[in-house]
């Protein structure tokens, strides 16, 4: 789908998010049917699972949102005991993931990430 | 002539009485006495060597590795048996024997099936469902209904009528029902009817079941005994492509779990014995049906009358 | 109010958002999402989470109607939508490239369930002269010891849909 030119340039991406944010534990992109695109992280997770489930998440936040008439659902964010997790789209193609352990930096997370998506926005258009 | 079996698996002798009565319509046979011997099955192949020079045997395989004179290929098909019984009506009483083979321990012979047919059993060779067990490429044209096209070599029919076999309309009734006197045909090749745009087509099995279906009308097949023979179903039948209603989905669910005799069947079902003999003798000219003389475990069902009844308003609503 | 769930399960493609909306009062809530990898040459959009639709039976209750993704990176998703299904209904099509792996993979996966509930296999575009035989299908289940029905389908058709849940219900009662 993308050449590896972009895709290096789009992991660059997600290394500066993981470089300008401490708290980002991994983060990936993901095409809207659920393949990983590519991935960067401090620790070891198992993204490739983490890439098809996104894009899941992502399309029922869609659905739902278009089923309310909310306009388009931004992102979706899932707090949990021992971290947090931002879904957001980067175009109608693909899907930023985000992580982080740390329960109180959701400000920092969703912060950079939606800047992460908007730099990116112009790799993937 | 008269032909006993000897080793034959249920199924196979069953189906085997089932399809002489058809095969041996219009020949005229001589009087002889043969036994068609199951060659693979160990009794039988014990019995074909022990009595293979003195009795007159068919001996009936897969291949025919004995080098027999007589021989049937499984499984057994309409055209094959046929084309036995005409080399068998057109020689002499005695037949050469193959070479002698050593004899080995003696066994008794302890099955012999006479072929009897009761006077309202069920003859397909009289009805269009003979015309399909022939497996002969062949334009049919029956009952006022548009010429039918059959290629067994593509397992298809054709014609011109769309046909919904979920809703048989009273013309296409009829024609499932003709009986042989009412039915013309003429010989064919693919090559007719390869430029045709107009035609549908169909599986052979939709229409060999629709005419068994709708032409036995309660009438049983040759050789098996309502209250007797136990019998089950090998595999769903695909409704799909074939004449039915909710009755036969009911008879198959059970059919294919419980080894029962066809009484009994009608008895748990609550539907008409003429029904379930119909549907019966459709899966059996199909090849569905295993005779299984084995009792079936009872265990109770897994499912509860709840589950039941919540199909059954699903089924209501959408029907 | 009762939950009572039929689920739709099967190889992508098969046909089980068409199913749904075959019968479901309500149209079908899906989260499909447009193919970008291989899969984009067999079918332009798929289902990335689940199908959803309804019928409201005449005591009040409501059928539920779950479709899963076809994919198997979304089996995740399998367990969380076959939780307390009344009922499987199995599409395979046979059009793809190994329809028979197609269906085990199913059948693997859901054999607890199957073990359980009443399940049905419906063989969708399916041509006479290429793909398996129909029988090639039956072979394989006889092989893991299980007669379920099987029919050829197709999921556009309401009567098709009607047929296999017939085959559920008369399954239910002869059990």
């Amino acid at each position: 789908m993308f050449s590896q030119q972009v895709i290096t340039q789009l992991s660059n991406g997600l290394k500066q998010l993981l470089e300008n944010c401490d708290p980002v534990d991994a983060a990936l992109i993901a095409t809207v049917d659920g393949h990983m695109v590519t991935m960067e992280q401090r620790g070891n997770y198992l993204l490739e699972r983490l890439a098809t489930m996104g894009c899941s998440i992502m399309s029922l936040g869609d659905t739902i949102t278009s089923e309310l008439k909310m306009g388009i659902c931004n992102n979706i964010i899932s707090e949990n005991e021992l971290g947090i997790i931002i879904f957001m789209h980067i175009n109608d193609d693909v899907v930023l993931v985000s992580l982080t352990t740390q329960k109180n930096a959701l400000g920092m997370l969703l912060t950079h990430s939606k800047k992460c998506a908007q730099d990116l926005k112009t790799l993937v258009n | 002539m008269n032909i006993s079996t000897y080793a034959l698996e249920n199924d196979d002798k069953f189906f085997f009485i089932a399809m002489l009565t058809m095969a041996a319509n219009g020949l005229e046979l001589s009087e002889k006495d043969l036994i068609l011997v199951d060659i693979e099955q160990a009794e039988g192949k014990k019995f074909w060597l022990k009595y293979h020079t003195e009795k007159q045997l068919i001996a009936f395989a897969y291949e025919n590795m004995v080098d027999a004179t007589w021989f049937l290929e499984k499984p057994i098909q309409l055209a094959k048996l046929k084309s036995l019984l005409k080399l068998l009506s057109q020689t002499s009483n005695k037949q050469p024997i193959v070479e002698p083979t050593p004899i080995v321990e003696s066994t008794p012979i302890v099955e012999s099936t006479p072929i009897v047919k009761p006077n309202d059993s069920f003859d397909p060779s009289l009805f269009l469902t003979g015309v399909f067990l022939k497996h002969e490429a062949i334009c049919i044209k029956a009952a006022n209904f548009a010429p039918l096209y059959i290629l067994p070599e593509q397992n298809s029919c054709l014609t011109t009528v769309d046909i919904n076999f979920r809703h048989l309309n009273s013309e296409q009734k009829q024609f499932f029902e003709a009986e042989i006197s009412q039915i013309e045909t003429e010989s064919l090749t693919a090559d007719d009817i390869a430029t045709r745009s107009d035609l549908y087509k169909y599986p052979i099995e939709s229409f060999l079941w629709a005419t068994t279906l709708c032409s036995s009308k309660g009438s049983l097949l040759n050789g098996i005994s309502v209250d007797e023979t136990k019998i089950l179903l090998k595999q769903w039948p695909d409704f799909s492509i074939l004449v039915h209603d909710i009755a036969h989905i009911r008879l198959a669910a059970i059919m294919v779990r419980r080894s029962l005799t066809l009484k009994s069947l009608a008895d748990r079902t609550q539907i008409p014995i003429e029904t379930v003999v119909n549907f019966f003798n459709a899966c059996f000219i199909t090849q569905l049906i295993e005779i299984n003389n084995n009792i079936s475990d009872e265990n109770e069902s897994i499912y509860s009358s709840e589950q039941h009844s919540i199909f059954k308003s699903i089924l209501n609503k959408l029907e | 109010m009762k939950e009572i769930k039929l689920v739709f399960t099967g190889s992508m493609g098969a046909g089980k958002t068409t199913a749904i909306s075959a019968i479901s009062e309500i149209p079908v809530i899906n989260t499909d999402v447009r193919t970008i990898g291989e899969d984009a040459q067999y079918k332009k959009t798929t289902t990335a989470a689940m199908d959803y639709g309804e019928l409201t039976l005449d005591d009040g209750n409501k059928l539920r109607l779950y479709g899963t993704p076809g994919q198997e990176r979304f089996q995740y998703m399998w367990p969380i939508i076959i939780k307390g299904a009344l009922g499987l209904i199995i599409l395979v099509d046979d059009a793809n490239s190994h329809p028979l792996k197609d269906l085990a993979l199913f059948i693997n996966y859901f054999r607890d369930h199957i073990n359980k509930i009443p399940t049905v296999v419906g063989i969708t575009r399916r041509d006479l002269e290429q793909g398996p035989n129909i029988q090639e299908y039956h072979d394989y289940l006889h092989k893991e010891g299980l007669k379920l029905p099987i029919f050829s389908i197709d999921a556009r058709q309401r009567d098709n849909i009607i047929l296999m849940i017939q085959a559920l219900t008369a399954m239910v009662e002869f059990n």
